[in-house]
């Protein structure tokens, strides 16, 4: 009876060390140190453009407009609108002029100064200054406003060559209100889908693929903050919504009824800001990809998540907690990626394992 | 061949450089305690401690990450660990047992930062069993550790086990006050099983302390 004691405390310490008290989010701490990566402070969140030729240019919430030679490892400011000292907030890529256009921070009562940057020769002149400029798409050039600063409606934009401003959607019309957010599509920029509250305040979303709208139906309890249409007969419409939920549904009638996939499902992601907000998302050519809170997510035409084909491939090399991916680039089997504090990274083969980070 | 002799003349003069600075510093910090020491002709040059006495220690040093081993991967041993060289603060007691041999305890807290300036901590607590063959105005402690240590980075927190082994020099200025330098190593094992056993480190640290001790 006298080794009572002992013997207690060292079953504590041994369901201690084989069963308790550890909480780690995914992955073991030290094989998370090993993944870390050194900050890009200097340049603060990088959000991707576009890609052209051996440049990758960014918008970047320190330093503006960059351009990053990846062959010289060199970032290259972009310049400014002359006289205008206001931080440049929203920019987007338009591979309709291979230009790219950007706002300032103007007052809410004030029309949305927006300028377009020339890549072939650096120079930045303004085009328009009577909209108010809400949302902006970063890698193709669609955009919510109002036709005013101080108008009550709100359409979907984009710029046609002569830089003139084409209305592609009335959002109010079609029965949203606020302030719905857009997502496009980047490997095929013609389908978009707005997400956001009818006057009633639940979900409503609503999808065009190449100009052909489709009501959304079924989801109405989340926003959508990713999702891919799939062409076929007909087109597959797969989401993914704020509480992780992963959402299928075919175009029939130009209506997408949704349903969920599989209610044991429940991804993990990071906010983008605010809940609600799109996150990040690209195409592999044959899946959906998002970064979750500890591995990357691959979604195909049927709604299945897989959780670990990315993590035996480069996400091995992408510790998914050490840092929040805010855009991507896939240029053939090339991936890049823009980060909030990391800088940009590089995966060299999607179907490898290599991650260079730039 | 007299530029040969003159550039390694110049290279040794450079690796003297690099140790002169060091060597100053360890000579400000010894030369004041001599001059405490010259009057204390009292300290005893044989055995120095028994059944009874006591050792505090008051340590604080830099600590140099060595490797992770990951035993279940392809390339095990990770030698770019993403972690910086951090530091570590300690208090210590021990009771001696014999003449040689003491017992005792260690609380401390080790701190390092890695590559995105995240801070990885460890407060260790562990069982030390000392043995001082060398005893008097000069020491030679040689020192062996187990306990637990409670790791904290990022949003992960895991209570691992902790290995020490550690040697040092002490030079005691007073009978009862000394100063420690020490080099020792580190074992903080991560253990999982099932679907995190890949995750399973060894993660080795070399500390480098100097310790303030006080004997009675």
């Amino acid at each position: 009876m006298k080794h009572v004691g002992p013997i207690i405390i060292i079953s504590i310490m041994v369901l201690i060390f084989t069963i308790g008290c550890n909480s780690d989010v995914s992955q073991g701490i030290f094989r998370q140190i090993t993944q870390s990566e050194k900050k890009a402070a200097d340049l603060g969140k990088v959000v991707l453009l576009t890609k052209s030729g051996d440049y990758l240019y960014c918008l970047t919430s320190n330093a503006g407009l960059q351009k990053y030679d990846i062959v010289l490892d060199t970032w290259t400011p972009l310049g400014r609108p002359s006289g205008d000292s206001n931080p440049i907030m929203k920019a987007s890529y338009s591979s309709v002029n291979d230009r790219i256009y950007f706002t300032t921070r103007t007052d809410d009562t004030v029309a949305s100064n927006l300028y377009v940057l020339d890549l072939t020769n650096g120079v930045i002149t303004a085009v328009l200054n009577t909209l108010k400029i809400i949302e902006m798409d970063a890698q193709e050039l669609y955009f919510t406003a109002r036709s005013s600063a101080t108008a009550s409606d709100l359409s979907l934009y984009t710029l046609n060559v002569s830089d003139s401003p084409v209305s592609k959607l009335d959002l109010i019309g079609l029965g949203f209100v606020g302030y719905p957010h857009i997502m496009v599509q980047t490997e095929d920029p013609d389908s978009i889908l707005i997400s956001g509250f009818d006057s009633t305040g639940t979900d409503y979303h609503y999808v065009t693929s190449s100009d052909v709208g489709a009501d959304i139906t079924g989801i109405t309890s989340s926003e959508i903050v990713a999702f891919h249409v799939f062409d076929g007969t007909p087109d597959v419409l797969v989401a993914v919504t704020a509480d992780g939920k992963v959402w299928r549904g075919e175009n029939v009638s130009s209506t997408y009824a949704m349903t969920e996939v599989d209610d044991d499902v429940s991804l993990t992601f990071e906010l983008n800001g605010i809940e609600g907000k799109p996150i990040p998302c690209f195409f592999d050519g044959t899946d959906l990809v998002i970064q979750g809170s500890s591995v990357f997510y691959s979604i195909d035409s049927t709604g299945a998540v897989d959780a670990d084909s990315i993590d035996d491939l480069y996400g091995q090399n992408l510790e998914a907690t050490s840092f929040i991916i805010t855009s991507y680039i896939l240029d053939d089997t090339v991936l890049y990626g823009g980060t909030t504090e990391n800088g940009l990274f590089m995966v060299d083969d999607i179907l490898g394992e290599t991650v260079t980070w730039l | 061949m007299i530029g040969l002799l003159k550039m390694n003349a110049y290279r040794k003069g450079s690796n003297m450089r690099r140790y002169v600075f060091p060597l100053f510093i360890l000579a400000c910090l010894l030369l004041p305690m001599g001059l405490y020491s010259a009057d204390t002709d009292a300290i005893q040059t044989s055995t120095q401690y028994d059944l009874g006495s006591q050792m505090f220690t008051f340590t604080a040093g830099p600590v140099i990450p060595l490797f992770f081993y990951f035993p279940y991967d392809d390339e095990p041993a990770v030698t770019d660990m993403h972690l910086y060289t951090g530091g570590y603060g300690s208090i210590r007691y021990q009771g001696f047992l014999n003449r040689y041999l003491a017992i005792g305890g260690e609380l401390g807290y080790a701190f390092a930062y890695d590559r995105s300036e995240e801070l990885l901590t460890s407060v260790p607590i562990q069982m030390l069993l000392s043995y001082i063959p060398l005893q008097g105005q000069f020491e030679l402690p040689i020192s062996l550790g187990l306990g637990c240590a409670y790791n904290s980075y990022d949003e992960s927190n895991y209570l691992s086990l902790f290995a020490s082994a550690q040697i040092g020099f002490s030079y005691f200025f007073k009978e009862e006050w000394g100063l420690n330098i020490s080099g020792g190593y580190w074992l903080i094992p991560e253990l999982y099983s099932n679907d995190k056993l890949a995750d399973t480190c060894l993660s080795n640290f070399l500390p480098i302390t100097v310790s303030i001790i006080y004997r009675h």
